[in-house]
């Protein structure tokens, strides 16, 4: 015991004052017991009143004695002498009790936690499969995948970030899996994090990937514990940040980002084609709209003549080119995503009816767009909605826009300069010195391979 | 945290620049000699291409990460390596702007005849221009993404090709009958590119760390089936002469096939599709190279990392612009005529340059073991 770094009571106490000053929901009490007083010290909004009465107040006058009541308060798990006064301060902040005897601080912790219970997964859903999501409460989160890991080699690593927000954060992996390098990268970048308030995992996202300006996810949100837990066994690391409801996983390669619970839930062929899908969608999504530019501006001799007689019958009252076309009811379409999102849910309905309205015959029947149009830009909607998660669903969104562009400047040439494009862009990016994009992409789980050179 | 790849990347290394011999100047040269031991020089070419891919691998092997800049800075003297490098680097950056041009000129013809050919050429450009800046272990996944699409489809194609009821297997056995004439030395020199690929070696070494060379048959298999089929496929569709009279014989030959189930109806372009991405591809291997060997001559060390320090980053942004530039320049001052001498111009000297470079690796793996023992 190192009695000298303890605080001074009489200094902390001052110091403390000053610090708090303006502070208006801190409650100081002196307890007094014959020629022995104690001070407690809490924030009311941080700390339950039921769990100070019953264990600090009570116990005062139960006990005989302040030492007596000291080693009674020194047997709660969570309780500390700090010795700094910043490391008391901010154990306060968090929900501690200071208390000051004579000679002695201590911290007792009393901390109030208002979380919703376990909800179902909102973003994530399945159709067959456990159906808990992560909650808001950091703890809660570790206890649902203790639960789902017991092992001992499941390590947990606490740390904070954000110098405000002082956000909990915990790193979670398996040491006899995870790549200890990865592990170190994660935890520098984690503690190089210089950004005063971390409210949500895509502020840590932002902070800590490079480069700053990208256009799809390295990391992944989850809020799935047997996600999280499955990557875990797959020797990847979790981070769970408090009052998020949301567990990072890195490193997270575009192919993780194309699969759901699902496929491991349903038979292994039928997880395949779950997976086959989801590619094919991605191509469609990304490619149908400048398809539609460069076959019917350009190189209308591509296609069958058939087809491309009957585009050319379907488009002969629109009167503007096909790249108009296809933006004005592309933002259309994305007009309408955005609006019922956001709309409340009673209104919800009415937005959809009018713009399904809209966008299918009404369209039509001016004259503005072709019919194949319609069918292309539903299919454009459907395809994109079939990517499981929604960060990169939204990159996806993006980058046809770039490919319209190109097609609509270069023809069949542009999309091909654009996949070229994509293809070297995506497997330039890097997730923790893993490489983003990659075929066969579980090859780098083996460890000790030879041929790996 | 610059990466390490596996064996199996020198394999795509090759497959590129096999698959990518179907279409560029090589048929063309091969197909102007078909009568005066084009067949023999294919022949020929097989054990002399082999041989050298074969002792080049032995040899790389003995240099595990590590490009052909610090294995020549390391044993010759400097006004020696510096020159070698930069004419190394420049005749493998020419076979891509032949490679630009051409495709340029192709996508001119056959695909988009309404759009300028600068600014075809300048997306062309631009996209080289940035991949080749990569580093070179997301240059090999890229590629191997593109080999995984486009082999697939060049099977089908030439499949499809071969069971052709138009396919003409008179006159490809008619010019079997030219097999015992005399080969050229312009001819041979063709034959052999199909092997050349593992010239892109010398840089993408550096990510190789335990490189071994296995299943040389197999890459003499898939280059037999190359050189047959880009010599032999035009002849069964065009006719014994009439191979000889167009200017890119693989796209003459394609355009005479036809999808029967499909919406696109006509084989050139999925044929355009695969080429292109592949003609990309591989000038954006050739610039990565050529780049690289010129840093090499400026001290830069080593292989780019994904960060990379800033005064590399500099001189890198400079080379590509150069060679940028330079397509620009060429693309307008040259005709199909001239393009055809550099082709032949290329391939000629790339055939010595590889007797030379693969003599210059010898006699370094030579002096770096006696470096050792003593």
């Amino acid at each position: 015991m190192k009695k000298q770094n303890k605080l001074n009571p009489k200094q902390a106490l001052a110091w403390l004052h000053r610090q708090l000053k303006g502070v208006s929901d801190i409650e100081e009490r002196k307890l007094k017991k014959g020629f022995e007083e104690i001070d407690i010290i809490y924030f009311k909004s941080m700390c339950d009143p039921v769990m100070i009465n019953n264990h600090l107040i009570n116990r005062f006058y139960e006990l005989d004695d302040v030492p007596l009541y000291l080693e009674f308060i020194r047997s709660f798990p969570k309780s500390l002498e700090p010795d700094r006064e910043e490391d008391m301060l901010r154990n306060m902040l968090r929900g501690a009790v200071a208390i000051f005897t004579r000679d002695k601080v201590l911290l007792f912790d009393a901390e109030l936690v208002n979380t919703s219970s376990i909800q179902p997964a909102s973003t994530e859903n399945v159709i067959q499969g456990p159906d808990d999501s992560f909650t808001e409460n950091v703890e809660v989160n570790l206890n649902l995948i203790r639960h789902r890991y017991q092992s001992a080699h499941l390590k947990s690593e606490y740390m904070t970030a954000g110098r405000a927000s002082q956000t909990r954060l915990i790193i979670l992996y398996d040491d006899t899996l995870v790549d200890k390098t990865i592990l170190e990268e994660v935890k520098n970048r984690l503690s190089d994090i210089t950004s005063d308030v971390i409210q949500s995992a895509s502020d840590i996202e932002r902070s800590t990937m490079h480069p700053h300006w990208r256009l799809f996810p390295t990391m992944m949100f989850s809020e799935r514990p047997d996600r999280t837990v499955m990557n875990i066994s797959q020797g990847k690391i979790a981070i769970l940040v408090d009052n998020t409801g949301y567990s990072i996983l890195v490193p997270s390669i575009f192919n993780d980002f194309f699969t759901a619970m699902d496929d491991k839930i349903q038979l292994p062929p039928i997880g395949w084609f779950l997976k086959a899908i989801r590619y094919i969608a991605l191509f469609l999504t990304v490619l149908l709209p400048a398809m539609y530019v460069a076959f019917t501006s350009y190189n209308p001799e591509i296609l069958r003549m058939q087809i491309s007689l009957l585009i050319a019958g379907s488009r002969a009252t629109v009167p503007y080119p096909s790249f108009f076309e296809v933006i004005f009811m592309l933002l259309a379409m994305e007009f309408l995503t955005e609006a019922s999102v956001r709309l409340p849910k009673a209104i919800g309905p009415t937005a959809t009816t009018v713009g399904g309205l809209i966008l299918g015959t009404a369209a039509t029947e001016a004259g503005l767009v072709s019919n194949i149009m319609i069918i292309l830009v539903s299919a454009v909607a459907i395809t994109n909605f079939v990517i499981p998660f929604s960060m990169m669903s939204m990159g996806i969104r993006v980058s046809k826009y770039v490919f319209i562009l190109l097609a609509s400047t270069f023809g069949l040439v542009g999309i091909v300069l654009g996949m070229v494009a994509m293809i070297t862009y995506l497997t330039s990016l890097r997730t923790f010195g893993k490489p983003y994009l990659k075929m066969f992409a579980m090859d780098w789980r083996k460890k000790g391979d030879e041929r790996s050179g | 945290m610059s990466g390490v790849v596996r064996n199996k990347y020198f394999y795509y290394l090759f497959l590129l620049n096999a698959s990518i011999n179907l279409i560029n100047f090589v048929p063309g040269i091969m197909l102007d000699d078909r009568f005066d031991g084009g067949m023999m020089s294919i022949l020929l070419s097989i054990p002399i291409g082999a041989g050298l891919l074969y002792l080049f691998a032995k040899l790389i092997a003995k240099f595990p990460g590590e490009g052909l800049p610090e294995i020549l800075y390391s044993t010759l003297p400097g006004w020696l390596a510096a020159p070698m490098l930069i004419v190394a680097a420049a005749v493998w950056y020419f076979s891509s702007v032949i490679t630009l041009i051409s495709f340029t000129d192709i996508t001119d013809r056959y695909i988009n005849p309404d759009i300028a050919t600068y600014l075809i050429l300048g997306g062309f450009i631009v996209v080289v221009g940035l991949a080749a800046r990569l580093d070179s272990e997301s240059i090999l996944y890229a590629l191997e993404m593109v080999l995984y699409m486009a082999v697939p489809l060049i099977v089908y194609m030439s499949w499809r090709a071969l069971s052709s009821p138009f396919f003409s297997y008179d006159s490809v056995r008619q010019i079997i009958t030219y097999t015992w004439n005399p080969p050229t030395y312009q001819t041979m020199a063709a034959a052999t590119y199909v092997f050349t690929g593992y010239i892109n070696m010398v840089v993408f070494n550096r990510v190789f760390h335990k490189f071994r060379m296995r299943h040389i048959i197999l890459i003499i298999m898939m280059s037999i089936a190359t050189l047959a089929v880009s010599m032999l496929g035009p002849i069964g569709f065009l006719g014994t002469i009439g191979a000889g009279e167009h200017e890119y014989p693989a796209f003459a030959a394609m355009d005479s096939l036809r999808i029967r189930y499909f919406i696109i109806e006509r084989m050139i372009y999925v044929f355009y599709f695969v080429y292109m991405t592949l003609s990309l591809l591989n000038s954006i291997v050739h610039w990565h190279v050529s780049k690289e060997l010129i840093i090499g001559v400026f001290g830069f060390k080593g292989s780019p990392s994904p960060k990379g320090d800033k005064k590399r980053r500099r001189a890198e942004w400079w080379i590509i612009g150069v060679f940028s530039l330079i397509v620009l320049v060429i693309s307008g001052a040259i005709n199909q005529y001239m393009l055809k001498d550099m082709a032949i111009v290329f391939v000629d000297s790339r055939f010595a340059g590889e007797f030379v470079l693969i003599g210059t690796l010898i006699y370094a793996a030579v002096k770096r073991k006696r470096r050792k023992k003593a």
